[in-house]
């Protein structure tokens, strides 16, 4: 009974499918294997190894820290975690402190990604004009990105020292410092960069916009030399501006090319752990002052310095909701400034 | 609206030189194509008059006025990009006003103008659009548009249509023919494609190498090319060339064929000394026929050789022989039973025959 | 559409568990009691210096020729790696029957109960030919969780002997020497330390009597002995004239190798680089401190512990892991070796009165200054002291914060950090 059906769905199959390629003779005569249908699945075949590697690389590891995030694993119960509830989460938000570093992160990431782009687009523009020299810049201009971040960090720390640091010098033997100062644009002189918990995170802000630009260079000057010149001819006929050309050409011709390359920039500065730790002298088990920290430094903190998985795992889970929620609407967004396809 | 004038025209580009001494009258009101294979130097030369290129040498005149300094807005001229070149975020309306918005022209009048061509362009419904949403004919008529509300002496258009496909370009060709009728503008149009030349043109310049080889109206330069490059680039398919010598009697003299002249051409011969040269044969494919169809072909007015292929046309049938090595193309009766594999007897056509110098490849008749 | 994706995803997620299950449930194998002869295999995980691992490779060699049905696997992790995966191991499976590190890692195993005390394993007479200061390091509720093979790692004044001769005894005379002979307009400095980092400031600290924790370990950072130490360290820059600042261990290190510094303290893991760097060094005990003792630093062992997974029924393991321990501690040559090699002090009694020990000037100094430490606190609750002690310890030296107010504020945060590291320990401990 089931066999009859089965063939008499089939058939039915692929008679229309038969139709459609206007054969009558191909109907099938009661062979028992759909071979349509199957040829269907078929695809979803060759994907699922892939989608085993996606499982096990991406959900699992995904689900397992929302999960930690949910017990108390730490130290005292590393080899028996106890399921409790949303007691991480509570305990994070009860602290001011969260608010307080969600808050500074904020600011960490907004004014490097801004940064970024504002200094490789600039950047970019210039190396797209007719310059003599101009392979010698641009490789310059690379190597804060060919760098290690680790080395490129440390030698910042040098740097900043406040009596040895090339900065400092560099401000006291121009003067520049001591004009600054009696502008009252600083209120310190000799700028304690790496001691002072403020002024570490400003030279931290500079660091990480010194390493992070040469991307946004390099991907505005791929976007910049794909657009075609007839545009801007087409404004210098109708008499445009350099920056009417701008802004009317070059920055909505980028748009598809700067958005994913903005929501990489802030994921990754957002999480930017290197640069503010070795800063702060605290690789490897120290922490600085809280006045310099942001949210994934004090993952950082509470996972490896006192090995509290569990919170820390809360706290991983915030990052990427928050991480999660601004590429949402970052991207509406961006949509919403296109036309309506 | 203003006539253009180019006088001992060059531009070199280090040491390339892409346009070569030019001298070319532009009338008022006419349609010039430039015309020729690419690298030809057209696309440089219509770029020097928009003023996107430096003049190296020689003056460029619009109207009577020296335009060499002139920045390119000033020069009252409109261009047409071949990949139209529209404001990307900019709506269709906003992309026409945009160049009238700069030059300070009041709202009501930029409202009329982009509206009275967008009228004329039958694109009044897109204007709302951004140009992502437009199809490649539209956005070739937003382009066209663009130009048309500057109100310029002189349309430049670099190869408006070769980035649409065959039947829209065929449409748009009339398009923009009557456009030109009814804008009574200035119009050079510079296409590598000889069609769109003959079809559009009031005025033909046919370059090559930054040179100019000819300048006429479409059915002149077709009729009486200057040498054998006009020759072949225009008309297609393209004029057969064959090599000859000139026998004691006049007669064009092959491998394999003998062919008749006529008094013009005898008197040509005797005037140029030509008895017992090689020359260079040309021959149109319409004026080669299958002889079964001609009545009363006197002798040697045929060259009998291998058929390679056959393209039936419906209106006509291509039939390719093989001449001493040459691919000569006949267009033929279409109820011509010439086949691929057999002989063909061509009736050659002498009254439109033209001869070639060998070594200048200059025309003589 | 949908459903079918929905569909291969269940698959895929059904496949995965099942795998991970699989491994699961034969991750731990339960070792047969196999007779004596069969062969073994020691998996030890460390973290040494490349020289030690160098001596290691050697010394393994010999003792697998000596005892070639025992196979030795050792797998290098830096610092923070081979905590982290070590205890990620007692979760997962594949970790290894010793680990080798310094002695604060043993606060962390402890507390997540992944090691085992090494009295299990070895014997009393065993841990009696070990110097019984050495052995201290690694003991927590009267029981020894580690075997320790080198000792030291602790801080003292180091001079250049080309500015000074002999090492002044207190902190006023080392001033006097330091200010007299400083020419900072030229880049020479009296004297420098990593002002900024606890492990230094401890040796003030507890040169005034204090000690961090409690015998509860709970922590004690609230008094006199803090306030004190907080002024000493502000009053090093401000008051006696010596240090710069901005001065930390790169700089501190940088001046004194190019022969830019007078004193300095720094550990003894530092002191072969600047011989090899030409300076002619002097090395002396942390002097005197202005009204309490002498500085007095920590010192620490670095050894191996025994994972809580090596089962003590099992004969052949265990018979194996005495034979390790006899060889690489327990034979003072080879113990000799891994000192000289780290340049700190053997643990082995017998290795401290070999030629090679006693002839070596930097090991002397080493021997001999490690009678001034105290032994570094070892329990987890440590993580806690030293994450309260360096931003206040900052505030005060950089931003002129009332030691005293300092002092309370370190207090309360290492009483929270250590809430946090204690946090629910299950009831049978």
């Amino acid at each position: 009974m089931n066999t009859i059906n089965k063939k008499n769905i089939s058939i039915g199959k692929i008679r229309r499918k038969s139709s459609r390629s206007n054969n009558p003779n191909n109907i099938d005569r009661g062979r028992g294997f759909d071979f349509f249908s199957a040829l269907k699945y078929q695809p979803y075949l060759y994907l699922l190894p892939a989608f085993i590697a996606i499982v096990l690389i991406s959900f699992f590891p995904l689900g397992y820290g929302f999960w930690l995030s949910l017990t108390n694993m730490s130290l005292g119960t590393f080899k028996n975690p106890v399921f409790i509830g949303i007691q991480n989460y509570l305990q994070i938000f009860k602290d001011m402190a969260f608010l307080k570093t969600l808050w500074r992160t904020v600011i960490w990431t907004v004014l490097n990604v801004t940064f970024h782009v504002v200094i490789g687009v600039a950047l970019a523009v210039l190396l797209n004009r007719k310059l003599p020299g101009k392979a010698i810049f641009r490789i310059f201009l690379i190597i804060p990105w060919a760098m290690p971040q680790y080395i490129a960090a440390l030698t910042w720390r040098g740097m900043f020292n406040i009596n040895f640091g090339a900065i400092s010098i560099l401000l006291d033997k121009t003067g520049i410092g001591r004009e600054l100062f009696f502008a009252g644009i600083i209120n310190q002189y000799p700028i304690p960069w790496l001691t002072d918990p403020a002024w570490l995170f400003k030279g931290a802000i500079i660091t990480n916009i010194w390493l992070g630009f040469p991307f946004m260079m390099m991907i505005v000057l791929g976007g910049l030399q794909s657009i075609p010149n007839s545009y801007y001819e087409a404004a210098n006929l109708d008499g445009a501006t350099g920056w009417q050309k701008f802004k009317n050409i070059t920055v909505p011709m980028l748009k598809p090319i700067l958005a994913p390359a903005i929501v990489l920039g802030v994921v990754w500065t957002f999480n930017m752990l290197n640069v503010i730790l070795i800063l702060a002298g605290s690789v490897g088990g120290g922490y600085g002052n809280e006045a310099s920290q942001i949210l994934v430094t004090e993952v950082y903190r509470q996972g490896f310095n006192f090995y509290r998985y569990g919170y820390a795992s809360a706290y991983s889970v915030l990052v990427f909701l928050i991480l999660l929620a601004f590429l949402i609407s970052f991207m509406r967004f961006i949509r919403g400034t296109e036309s309506v396809q | 609206m203003a006539k253009v004038v180019v006088k001992n025209l060059t531009k070199k580009f280090d040491d390339v030189v892409a346009v070569n001494n030019m001298n070319s009258i532009v009338e008022d009101r006419e349609f010039a194509v430039l015309v020729g294979p690419s690298g030809c130097g057209k696309t440089t030369m219509l770029r020097m008059i928009a003023g996107l290129e430096e003049v190296t040498e020689g003056e460029i005149y619009i109207g009577d006025r020296l335009i060499n300094n002139v920045a390119p807005k000033d020069r009252d001229i409109a261009m047409v990009f071949q990949n139209y070149a529209l404001y990307p975020h900019f709506n269709v309306y906003d992309n026409m006003a945009f160049g009238l918005r700069l030059r300070k022209t009041p709202k009501p009048e930029i409202d009329k103008m982009v509206h009275e061509a967008a009228k004329i362009l039958k694109i009044e419904d897109l204007l709302k659009r951004k140009p992502k949403q437009l199809s490649g004919g539209q956005r070739q008529r937003v382009a066209l548009g663009r130009a048309i509300v500057r109100n310029p002496k002189v349309f430049l258009m670099d190869e408006p249509l070769s980035n649409l496909d065959a039947k829209l370009r065929v449409q748009m060709r009339t398009e923009i023919v009557k456009l030109h009728e009814r804008l009574n503008a200035t119009i050079i149009y510079v296409t590598h494609d000889q069609t769109e030349a003959m079809t559009m043109a009031d005025k033909i310049i046919i370059m090559k190498n930054g040179i100019v080889q000819q300048t006429g109206k479409p059915q002149e330069v077709y009729d009486y090319p200057n040498n054998m490059f006009v020759a072949g680039f225009i008309g297609s398919p393209a004029m057969n060339f064959l090599y000859a010598t000139i026998t004691d009697r006049m007669t064009l003299k092959g491998g394999i064929f003998e062919l008749n002249t006529t008094d013009k051409v005898r008197k040509i011969i005797k005037d140029n000394n030509l008895i017992g040269k090689e020359i260079v044969i040309g021959i149109r494919p319409e004026d080669l026929e299958d002889s079964y169809f001609v009545q009363n072909i006197p002798a040697n007015n045929t060259i009998t050789a291998n058929v390679e292929v056959t393209e039936p046309m419906g209106s006509e049938i291509y039939v390719y022989v093989d001449i001493e090595g040459v691919l000569v193309t006949a267009r033929v009766n279409p109820r011509s039973i010439l086949r691929s594999g057999g002989k063909a007897t061509l009736y050659v056509d002498i009254n439109k025959i033209h001869v070639f110098d060998k070594n200048t490849e200059k025309v003589y008749i | 559409m949908k459903k079918i994706l929905l569909w291969i995803l269940v698959v895929s997620m059904i496949v995965v568990f099942s795998m991970v299950g699989y491994l699961i449930r034969y991750k731990t194998p339960a070792v047969e009691e196999a007779p004596a002869e069969n062969p073994v295999t020691i998996k030890v995980w460390e973290q040494m210096e490349p020289a030690a691992q160098k001596v290691f490779d050697a010394v393994q060699a010999d003792f697998e020729a000596e005892y070639p049905l025992i196979t030795i696997k050792r797998t290098h992790y830096a610092t923070e790696d081979l905590r982290t995966n070590y205890l990620n191991s007692a979760i997962a499976s594949g970790g290894p029957d010793i680990v080798y590190g310094p002695s604060d890692n043993i606060g962390i195993f402890l507390t997540a109960d992944v090691i085992q005390a090494v009295t299990g394993i070895v014997s009393d007479e065993f841990l009696a030919k070990i110097a019984a200061n050495a052995l201290a390091d690694g003991e927590v509720n009267g029981k020894n969780w580690s075997i320790p093979d080198i000792h030291g790692n602790q801080i003292a004044l180091l001079y250049n002997k080309a500015y000074v001769q002999e090492a002044p005894a207190t902190w006023e005379e080392l001033v006097e020497v330091a200010t007299a002979t400083q020419d900072v307009d030229n880049g020479l400095y009296g004297f420098m330390y990593n002002e900024k980092e606890p492990y230094w400031f401890v040796g003030f600290f507890n040169g005034y009597g204090g000690d961090v924790m409690d015998d509860e370990n709970n922590p004690t950072l609230d008094n006199e002995a803090m306030v004190k130490a907080l002024q000493f360290a502000l009053d090093i820059r401000e008051v006696d004239g010596v240090g710069v600042e901005g001065m930390d261990y790169d700089t501190t290190d940088a001046a004194f190798k190019e022969g830019n510094a007078v004193f300095i303290l720094n550990g003894a893991w530092s002191w072969t680089s600047y011989t090899d760097a030409g300076i002619d060094l002097g090395i002396a005990p942390g002097p005197v401190l202005p009204g309490g003792n002498n500085m007095t630093f920590y010192a620490s062992t670095k050894g191996y512990s025994v994972s809580k997974d090596v089962d003590l029924t099992d004969v052949d393991k265990v018979n194996a892991l005495k034979l390790f321990f006899d060889f690489f501690v327990g034979t003072a040559e080879n113990n000799a070796k891994f000192a000289l090699a780290n340049s700190q002090a053997p643990t082995n009694k017998a290795a401290l009165e070999l030629d090679e020990i006693k002839s070596n000037v930097l090991q002397q100094a080493t021997i001999s200054t490690i009678q001034n430490t105290v032994p570094m606190p070892i329990v987890a609750e440590t993580r806690g002291i030293w994450d309260a002690i360096r931003p206040e310890l900052e505030a005060v030296i950089y931003s002129g914060k009332d030691p005293a107010k300092a002092a309370t504020a370190m207090q309360k945060r290492a009483e929270e950090a250590i809430a946090t590291i204690r946090v629910k320990v299950p009831a049978e401990k």
